[in-house]
Parts: C-alpha cells; structure tokens; sequence
C-alpha cells in the first residue's frame, strides 16, 4: 500500500463537484506535484486531505489508517503538517513563539508541573526549544527570531509558516503554493530546502505549485488535475508534454 | 483623608468591571462573538453566592459556597456555549449579539423568579468591618475585593503564560487554522473561554455583593464593563483591567468633585474620548489582517 492514498474521493459544494473521484498514490519519500489551471480541485484536495472538510465519498488512508474519522486537530498528531496559500500564523506572537506553539502538541505535562515548572518540564521545554533553534538554522531563520510576524515581509513568513510545519515533525508534509508570492532569489532557496526536506529529514512532501520550474526542479512526480479529474501522472516533463494537459491551461 | 477612601472604593468597583470586562474579552478573543449576557452572568453569580451563603437560603460558610458557586458558573458558561452558542457558529455578528443580548434577558427574568425582585445582600465575613487608617474608615469588603483581583490576575497570567491549554487558547485567539495544524481543538478552547467567563463573571458577582445590594438588574452595569473593555482595547486582557480600573476611578471621583448626575456620564464621556483619540484603544494589539 502506498504512503497516501485518495480512493474515490469526490467532494461537492452545493451543485458544483470540485474533486471527481479522484485516486492518487504518493510513495513515501518522493515530492509529489499536483498542477493544474485554477478552480482545479487541487487546493481542496489538499483541504480534504488535512480534513479541513470532509469529502462526500471515498477514502483516503495515510501510513496505513484511514484518515475518514480524523479532526484537523488530529492531524498533526498522526504525523501531517501543511501551510497555507495565504499564511496562517499567530501574528501577534513573535517567530520563536510561533515555532515554540507547534511543540505544545508534545507536551504531556499537567498543568499543576507546568505551573510550578518541575524538572521533568523543564527539560522537555529544553528539548522543544533545542529542535525549534535547529529548524531556524536549517531554514535562516535566526536573524527573525524575536521579530513580531505582523512586521515580517511575505516572504519571510511564508518560510516560518514552513518553519513551524517542520517543528511538528511529520512525516508527509503539505505545502499549498509555497512559491505564490515569493521573489526569484527566495524561489531559488526554497527548491533547496525542499530538497534538503526530503533528502536529509526524509519526509514525503505533496505540494501544489503554479511555478513550474519549481516543480521541475523538485518534484519526483506530477499529477495534473482539470476539472476534479486527474488527467495525468507522471515525471514533470511527461506531465507538461501530454497534450490533454496543454489543451486544459490554454483551453480549448 | 477623603481622596484614599475615594480611591479605595474605585479600585474595588474598578475590580468588579475589570473583572466582567475580562470575560467580555476572552470570549470575544476565542470566539470573535461579544457576550453581552456578561453582565448579567455577573448578576447570576452574585445570587448565587448569596443563594449558598445566606442564612436564610442554604447557609453554607462562606469559604465554602464561593467554590460551589465558582463550579455552578464554569459549567453554566459551558452549557450556555454547547446548547446555544454552537447553534449559531458561523452566523453573523449579529446574529450571537441577539442572542447573547436575549440571554441576558432571560437571566434577569430567572432570578427575578427565583429569588425575587428586592435588593439581596451578602451575609459575608467582611460585612461591615473596617480597618481605621489615620482618619480614613476603609472597609473590608473593598479591601478583600482588591486583593481577590490581584490575586485572580496573577493566576491568569500565569495560566495563560505557562500552561499548554492556556498557551493553545491564546493561539487559538489569535489564528483558529493554524491552531488545528498545530493540534488544538479550537471547539474544546472555545468551550473553554466560556467556562473560564463563567468563573469570572461569578467572582465578579460574589465580590459585588460583597460590597453592595444586589438585584435582578444589577447586571445592567455590563454596560460599563462593556465601556472599560473597549477603552482598553477590546483584545487586551490588561487593558480590560486597566479600562475597568479607569471606570471604576472615575465615578466616585466625579460624583464627589462633579455636580450631581455626572458620575453616571462621565464614565461614558472618557469611553468617547477614547474612541476619538486612540480609536483602537488604550491597550490595542493592532493587527488588521493586509491582503
């Protein structure tokens, strides 16, 4: 059985099928692309995947349970981490703290040793505050640490809302457009650390991504999605050179 | 002598509307509704305690009733969110402020039932004890009032600062999507803010009768709370403190110094002063969301 997989998936909004019963199979340790013009499905894909909805049919199991009955409080915990399109982050916190929120999940301290801060919590405190400063290196984030998100440019949170995916320590991770928005050099660090994601971390990455020299650079795999429908899988070249999927961007 | 005694008795009902404006705010940062039964929530609590405490009702010592009363509370805001504010999640604005506003209706109709419509008092250890400080006759219940709020705001701070489920209702606040991806149940914190509203508003209530009378409408001075929350902030639960210390100030400064009748307008006249000046409030976080 494959690392992810959608069977069947199909999701409506009143009248309008947004995913068409759809099946993907993403292995475990590839970075897996999902393309398509805009109104695809692909991002609801994503939302039905972290449970933020709940699909009208289908299945979808990861790692071997099924992810139907999961809340998307659960998620974290079953080891899936996703960003956002548009940045989801507590902006009134400054970088650490957001990092630091996304080890709270860990704790199984109660409240009275928290209160009183025993032993025991201080050195996971420890522990979570040693992985959140080794997740700002990998990512450059240093220089930010003490900085308010309210006052950080867009590509700066961008990276620390990936930052605090990482800091959950997952084992599939979900980037909804993690290019949208950034400036070329930033593009250019962002393949890397994808790279170094999969390769030195060894998580299994699902993005969507409307940049496709990211996605050629990057991804192993690429499913293209018109209409709910999966079109096409395959390499990235294979994907971008099958006719249906020309036919579906430039329209017909 | 006449300016500490003025002092003392509007840091204690500052206290009191500090303390409702707290609960204005932490709902309104869990959930985005504002709760405008608060005040009445505050009314409740005081029966309550007086409802456990007095002689004629129950009877219980007075040690014992304010934990009894803070558990009736913390589980009365709970249900009041499960059965009806859960209805309306995703409504507008609107919508919850009807509902919270009917609420506070029904409440005040309940304990007229219940208990009647003429003023209860508190058969509290500090009736009528007084600490003789050079000439000022300060009296106990406001003392107690005080210390009881700073003592609360201590545990809160301490809560919210420290705690994982305290540290998970603030980011909750602050972004309810990135709070699932970090795993926390925003609908448990949600819940939560309200039982924590609930406790509030009673200790409010219980520290009110401690000082005064108590009425089925009592918890019209919600409203005042309400103005102390937002010119603290609205977000800010400092400010809200700070906003009720300010209100309580002002009243019986303005009634001694004022002629009659402006006590009750002044608080007002600094909330639209506030609003004109620093239209986010005293204590804002500002963060408008930037698209």
């Amino acid at each position: 059985m494959s690392f992810l997989e959608l069977k069947n998936v199909t999701m409506k909004f009143g009248g309008v099928t947004a995913v068409d019963k759809m099946s993907l199979n993403i292995n475990k340790g590839e970075i897996f692309a999902l393309v398509g013009p805009n109104g695809a499905g692909k991002s609801t894909v994503f939302n039905i995947i972290s449970r933020l909805y709940e699909q009208n049919g289908g299945e979808i199991f990861f790692d071997g349970r099924s992810l139907n009955k999961l809340k998307a409080f659960h998620i974290s915990r079953v080891g899936i981490a996703r960003t956002f399109q548009n940045i989801e982050l507590f902006g009134n916190a400054t970088v650490l703290q957001n990092l630091l929120v996304g080890t709270n999940t860990r704790k199984t301290s109660n409240m009275f040793s928290e209160i009183v801060f025993t032993r025991s919590v201080r050195d996971a405190e420890v522990a979570n505050r040693i992985d959140v400063e080794e997740i700002m290196d990998f990512l450059n984030l240093q220089p930010y640490r003490q900085k308010y998100i309210m006052g950080l440019s867009y590509g700066t949170r961008k990276i620390v809302e990936l930052a605090r995916a990482l800091v959950l320590k997952p084992k599939l991770l979900l980037l909804d457009e993690p290019a949208s928005g950034l400036s070329a050099e930033e593009t250019v660090d962002l393949a890397f650390w994808i790279e170094d994601i999969k390769k030195i971390m060894g998580i299994t990455i699902l993005m969507v991504e409307h940049n496709l020299n990211l996605v050629n650079k990057v991804a192993d795999r690429v499913a293209a999605i018109v209409d709910g429908k999966v079109v096409r899988v395959g390499s990235p070249k294979e994907v971008q050179s099958d006719p249906k999927v020309i036919e579906a961007y430039i329209g017909a | 002598m006449e300016i500490l005694q003025l002092l003392l008795s509007g840091f204690a009902s500052g206290c009191v509307y500090g303390l409702i404006a707290l609960g204005f705010v932490l709902i309104y940062k869990a959930t985005e509704a504002v709760n405008f039964a608060q005040g009445d929530m505050m009314m409740f609590g005081a029966f309550i305690t007086i409802w456990l405490t007095n002689s004629d009702y129950n009877g219980l010592p007075f040690w014992l009733s304010v934990p009894i009363m803070m558990l009736i509370m913390g589980s009365f805001g709970y249900l009041i969110e499960r059965i009806f504010l859960r209805q309306v999640i995703g409504q507008s604005q609107i919508a919850i402020a009807i509902l919270t506003i009917a609420l506070g209706f029904i409440l005040r109709f309940v304990a007229g039932a219940i208990w009647g419509h003429e003023p209860h008092y508190l058969e509290s250890p500090m009736v009528g004890k007084n600490i003789y400080f050079y000439q000022a006759v300060l009296g106990m219940a406001e003392i107690f009032v005080i210390l009881v709020t700073i003592f609360l705001t201590f545990i809160l701070y301490v809560f919210f600062a420290r705690t994982k489920l305290g540290v998970s209702m603030v980011a909750a606040s602050q972004n309810q999507l990135a709070a699932f991806y970090v795993g926390i149940p925003v609908n448990k914190m949600q819940s939560f803010a309200w039982v924590i509203a609930g406790i509030l508003a009673g200790i409010a209530g219980m520290l009110f009768s401690a000082k005064g009378s108590v009425d089925p409408i009592t918890g019209l001075l919600g409203i005042k709370a309400f103005a102390a929350a937002v010119i603290g902030g609205f977000g800010s639960l400092p400010g809200a403190l700070v906003g009720g210390l300010i209100i309580g100030l002002i009243e019986p400064f303005s009634g001694r110094y004022l002629p009659s009748g402006f006590s009750h307008l002044v608080p007002y006249i600094v909330l639209v002063l506030v609003l004109i000046l620093r239209p986010h409030g005293l204590f804002s976080q500002v963060s408008i969301k930037k698209v």
